[in-house]
């Protein structure tokens, strides 16, 4: 209804004037924007393909051409211009970062929201699961799992298997995180007052436990965006990725096997690290931020606090602050 | 204040009342297979309530009270005893007999009485969701009980969306509205949108109150409804109560420790001492002519504004004991201040002083044995 | 097992000449983080004699505990006094400079928090934290502070036997006596209490407000109790300030404030408390809400809620008058002259009538 479209734009509007004022949130904001951006427009921002080869003035090939040479970012060693691949490789990192997030949220806050809600032998399963999969290291777990399902020759995508191999191990902070928020909000006064109204596990679930923990979600995926990025571009680094659809990592591992140090070329595996490092810190700036401003306070009693102003009434609501 | 119908059944009844809660054993007390100890937070409380009547259950903190709340909406389940409302038993007590609580035994006319009472057990004919929709129950804090994401209009219709009421969207609004300007929000639209922190702490308890009319309930279960409230406000809710049993009939549980507020507005006082009722009776008789050691200790320590006031203050010694250790015979008697020779060793039931006014003290008419 | 005690008005203090702590047009201001500016505290008033006890009442918001605050100077840091002083035996405690006042805190004026739990360390025992507060004011070594801290329990009536346990192994009450104890280490001569026995039960909510009682004849003190609970103050108080929206309401002995309140504030308050004594008896409340500090009104700040108010009261802010000479108070103030003579009965209300005060 109309109603609750105000009501969402006021608490979008109110959230924008905390969120403006704090610097690092709005600075990771902007690298995250701009390196979406940078994926959503890579046609409009470069005239080449990435497997167009630049040729010089006499039809030869420019391998290793530095960017005074051709700008702005120069050629890698089979002459394709650096610059594009950079641009069209932040669709392959962002797209496989974000999934990947997007998945590991998804089974984390579920199985945290599960744990949490019902604890018993739910509970018991579920985090003792946790605990195997956090003993492993990560990246060989995750190294020997991708190499193995490619073995495998499933036909499929190396880019998905990443993706699935990345969301389903990186759920475990997710589900502790939510899991420790749910037991929170489980023993507070509104949940107990569903349960004598008559609510049912569902909808206490979903119209009570959810709203609650969906901030800690939202700064959480961001978070894990970042991780999934970084995974994956260390993955691709060492070659698990897709040589025909080149992320970043994909980029500095075929500056490694062609030369690009021994030839001095800079401006081949600099561009993607540094790519990699400006959207892994946004994410972080951003979900860091985000997690401080959202994470539920407890209200304060009013007889404590004095400090805190009495709530106005209702009639006052055309005078805000 | 309107007198309770004398000649209805009373709208709840509550009979040998118990619930223990367990306490967790370590590892070499469950190897010694001792047996465990228990929080017994209600002990064996029996009491009734007429249609419109307002019931105070008064007692300091570990005396059950609340945990009496939250068994009666079903917050809890009993350990064991019977609620009744309406006259039919309220429950699950396949449950309990499951878990070893209850035993039952067969009778040859075909009927099943429990072993150790050898009363009928009557399968109960109300489950707890039933009871819900005529038993509502108003909590304390106006800060915490109501969800802070969720808007004033959520939140009133929460009862009506759980019970499957009202689906239709005038229909919903419309009880809801009839629910606010009840509690005293109006003009009620203005609030539908409104979220709990944007209320004051009188508003929100309105509110919570509305919640909890809007299934037009006959029972109101209110846990220290206004003990969170500034005291200007108090008399504000009070009041919206009190005419809300007036104007619906509405029979009313109130639970508080604060003795003030209940000489204002309830008919009967129940006092409340580690799991038992020690003293119940009407308000005057409870408040003016108390019979039970520590309601008159209770009564004389209580703040009164009133400076020039002399009396005679008995403060007793110590705190409440925990309810795991429950004082052999007459629980009140290490801190009672006339105990003698035969307390320690026996229990004393709820001995009559007048009509209706009852305390458990062996002082009382010889004091008769549990 | 029991203790019968009278409580009656002529507990009052000694005449003294001179109060020990004397608060003059204390303002505090809290600055947001946005810069909006909320006036906490406006020209607040009053004197605490040695061995009075004074009453700060008031409801949520109406800046009692920001008193207290100011006073010991622990506002936080968004918290400023804009103007006043504040008199300890003379010396004006706002011109120290912060190590000087540490030398004032705990050891002239100490204070009694409301939630013992929150106050109390959890990972040290009771004793290491009563033996903290007295080591780090360097008075005495430490065997001579261990003898102290037993004898501090004794007084209160902790046990010795249960010194060496953790604040979650104590109760409410027991917590309370621990905090009362840690105040009186390095002897105080004034102790502020806030809000101590209202997260309490009624019984040890008694035992506690006998202890302060007993503890401050046998040692003199001079006690400010916060408090939003009137009956409490009628209890142990000899003086009291009703405050409203940052601004003294009123003031004077408890006898006369609560038996011939001037203020149309005080009125209703003391209407909205229930008397045991008169049950069935009508409650008033108060309609409307405190005033918003950072948009206070010209006028009187209880005007809008005022059942009394008349035209000057919207556009003039009432300054204190005395209200002693105008009242019948003659037969009480006679028995007690030689007690109560310096303190005066005055009010902030456009409807009193008597010699303005000045302070």
């Amino acid at each position: 209804m109309s109603e609750r479209w105000t009501l969402l734009k006021r608490n979008l509007l109110d959230f924008w004037k905390v969120f403006g004022r704090n610097r690092p949130g709005m600075l990771g904001a902007f690298l995250l924007a701009s390196s979406l951006f940078l994926a959503i427009f890579a046609p409009w921002l470069t005239p080449h393909k990435p497997t167009d080869t630049m040729r010089d003035a006499n039809g030869k090939a420019m391998t290793f051409a530095s960017p005074a040479e051709h700008g702005p970012l120069g050629t890698d060693d089979a002459g394709r211009d650096v610059w594009t691949g950079l641009v069209y490789g932040s669709r392959i990192s962002l797209m496989v970062g974000f999934v990947a997030g997007l998945l590991s949220m998804v089974i984390g806050s579920l199985l945290g929201i599960l744990a949490g809600y019902f604890g018993g032998w739910v509970d018991n399963l579920l985090m003792r699961a946790t605990d195997v999969l956090l003993v492993i290291p990560d990246i060989p777990l995750t190294l020997i799992l991708v190499a193995s399902v490619r073995q495998l020759n499933l036909g499929v995508s190396p880019l998905v298997i990443l993706i699935l191999v990345i969301g389903l191990l990186y759920w475990t902070s997710t589900a502790r995180l939510i899991r420790s928020q749910v037991l929170t909000i489980k023993e507070r006064q509104f949940v107990a007052r569903a349960r004598a109204i008559g609510a049912g596990h569902a909808h206490i679930i979903l119209k009570h436990i959810i709203p609650q923990v969906m901030p800690l979600i939202v700064a959480n995926t961001v978070l894990i965006v970042s991780t999934a990025i970084l995974v994956e571009s260390g993955l691709a680094f060492l070659g698990l990725g897709d040589p025909t659809q080149p992320s970043w990592g994909t980029m500095i591992n075929f500056a490694f096997d062609r030369n690009a140090i021994t030839n001095g070329a800079w401006w081949f595996y600099l561009p993607p690290g540094l790519a990699i490092v400006w959207v892994s810190l946004g994410c972080v700036l951003l979900g860091n931020v985000l997690e401080e401003m959202l994470n539920p306070r407890l209200a304060s009693h009013h007889l404590e606090d004095e400090s805190h102003m009495v709530a106005r009434p209702a009639t006052e609501s055309a005078v805000k602050g | 204040m309107t007198a309770p119908s004398a000649n209805a059944p009373p709208i709840l009844e509550v009979r040998r009342l118990k619930k223990y809660f367990p306490v967790q054993q370590t590892m070499g007390e469950m190897l010694l297979r001792r047996p465990p100890n228990y929080v017994k937070a209600i002990d064996g409380v029996t009491f009734s309530l007429a249609q419109g009547e307002v019931l105070a259950l008064v007692g300091e903190s570990g005396c059950g009270k609340t945990t009496i709340a939250k068994t009666l909406i079903g917050l809890e389940e009993q350990t064991e005893g019977e609620i009744l409302f309406q006259g039919q038993l309220v429950g699950a007590p396949e449950r309990r007999v499951r878990a070893g609580l209850v035993q039952l035994e067969p009778t040859s006319a075909g009927g099943v009485t429990e072993a150790r009472t050898r009363e009928p057990v009557a399968f109960p004919k109300v489950s707890m969701k039933r009871l819900r929709q005529h038993a509502q129950m108003v909590f304390q804090d106006p800060y915490e009980s109501l969800n802070p994401r969720a808007t004033i209009f959520d939140i009133v219709a929460e009862p009506l969306e759980v019970h499957g009421m009202a689906r239709k969207r005038p229909e919903r609004m419309a009880r809801v509205k009839t629910a606010l300007e009840e509690a005293g929000l109006r003009p009620a639209e203005d609030y539908f949108l409104r979220y709990p922190h944007e209320l004051s702490g009188g508003q929100r308890q309105r509110a919570v109150i509305a919640s909890a009319m809007v299934l037009q309930p006959e029972l109101l279960i209110a846990d220290e409804p206004v003990s969170m409230l500034d005291v200007s406000v108090r008399a504000e809710i009070l009041n919206l109560l009190r005419d809300l049993r007036r104007s619906r009939g509405i029979s009313l549980v109130f639970i508080t420790h604060d003795l003030g507020t209940v000489a204002y507005f309830a008919d009967r006082i129940a006092v409340m001492y580690l799991g038992r009722i020690v003293e119940i009776g009407p308000t005057r008789n409870v408040l003016q002519n108390p019979q039970h050691p520590y309601t008159k200790a209770l009564l004389s320590v209580i703040p009164v504004p009133n400076p020039r006031l002399r009396r005679q203050r008995v403060i007793l010694q110590g705190e409440t004991p925990n309810p795991v250790n429950v004082p052999s015979g007459c629980r009140f008697h290490p801190r009672c201040p006339v105990a003698f020779d035969r307390c320690p060793q026996v229990d004393p039931a709820l001995a009559t002083i007048t009509a209706g006014h009852e305390a458990a003290c062996l002082l009382i008419n010889g004091g008769r044995a549990l | 097992m029991t203790v019968d005690v009278h409580w009656s008005v002529t507990d009052t203090p000694k005449n003294h000449a001179a109060p020990l702590l004397s608060v003059r047009h204390l303002s505090t201001d809290f600055v947001s983080a946005e810069g909006k500016v909320a006036h906490a505290l406006e020209d607040v008033s009053f004197d605490v004699r040695p061995g009075e006890t004074l009453g700060l009442v008031g409801e949520s918001g109406c800046g009692k505990t920001t008193t207290m605050m100011s006073l010991m100077r622990l506002l936080p840091a968004a918290g400023r006094i804009t103007s006043g002083q504040v008199l300890f035996d003379g010396k004006d405690l706002l011109a120290l400079s912060e190590n000087q006042m540490r030398g004032y805190r705990w050891k002239e004026m100490a204070m009694v928090f409301q939630s013992a739990m929150n106050a109390l360390n959890p990972v040290y025992t009771v004793a290491e934290q009563i033996r903290e507060a007295i080591l780090l004011h360097g008075v005495m070594d430490r065997s001579a502070a261990d003898k102290r801290v037993e004898e501090l329990l004794d007084r209160v009536g902790i046990a010795k036997t249960r010194k060496n346990q953790y604040p979650h192994q104590y109760s409410g009450g027991m917590r309370q006596r621990a905090m009362i104890a840690m105040a009186l280490a390095c002897q105080p001569r004034l102790l502020f209490a806030d809000e101590p026995t209202t997260a309490l039960d009624v019984m040890v909510q008694a035992q506690v407000l006998e202890l302060l009682k007993t503890i401050q004849r046998e040692l003199g003190l001079a006690v400010v109790l916060v408090t939003h609970d009137l009956g409490v103050v009628a209890e142990i108080c000899d003086s009291v300030v009703v405050m409203y929206g940052g601004k003294v309401a009123e003031y004077g002995p408890i006898d006369l404030v609560y038996n011939h309140p001037q203020h149309p504030y005080t009125q209703r308050l003391l209407e909205a408390f229930p008397d045991l004594n008169k049950p069935g008896d009508v409650l008033a409340s108060i309609p409307g809400y405190p005033p918003r500090l950072n948009a206070l009104p010209p006028g009187c700040r209880f005007e809008p809620r005022c059942h009394r108010k008349i035209e000057i009261c919207a556009s003039v802010s009432p300054k204190l008058i005395d209200v002693s000479q105008a009242q019948e108070e003659g037969t009480l103030r006679g028995k007690k002259e030689g007690e109560l003579s310096s303190l005066r009965h005055v009010a902030a209300c456009h409807l009193c009538q008597g010699p303005e005060v000045t302070y």
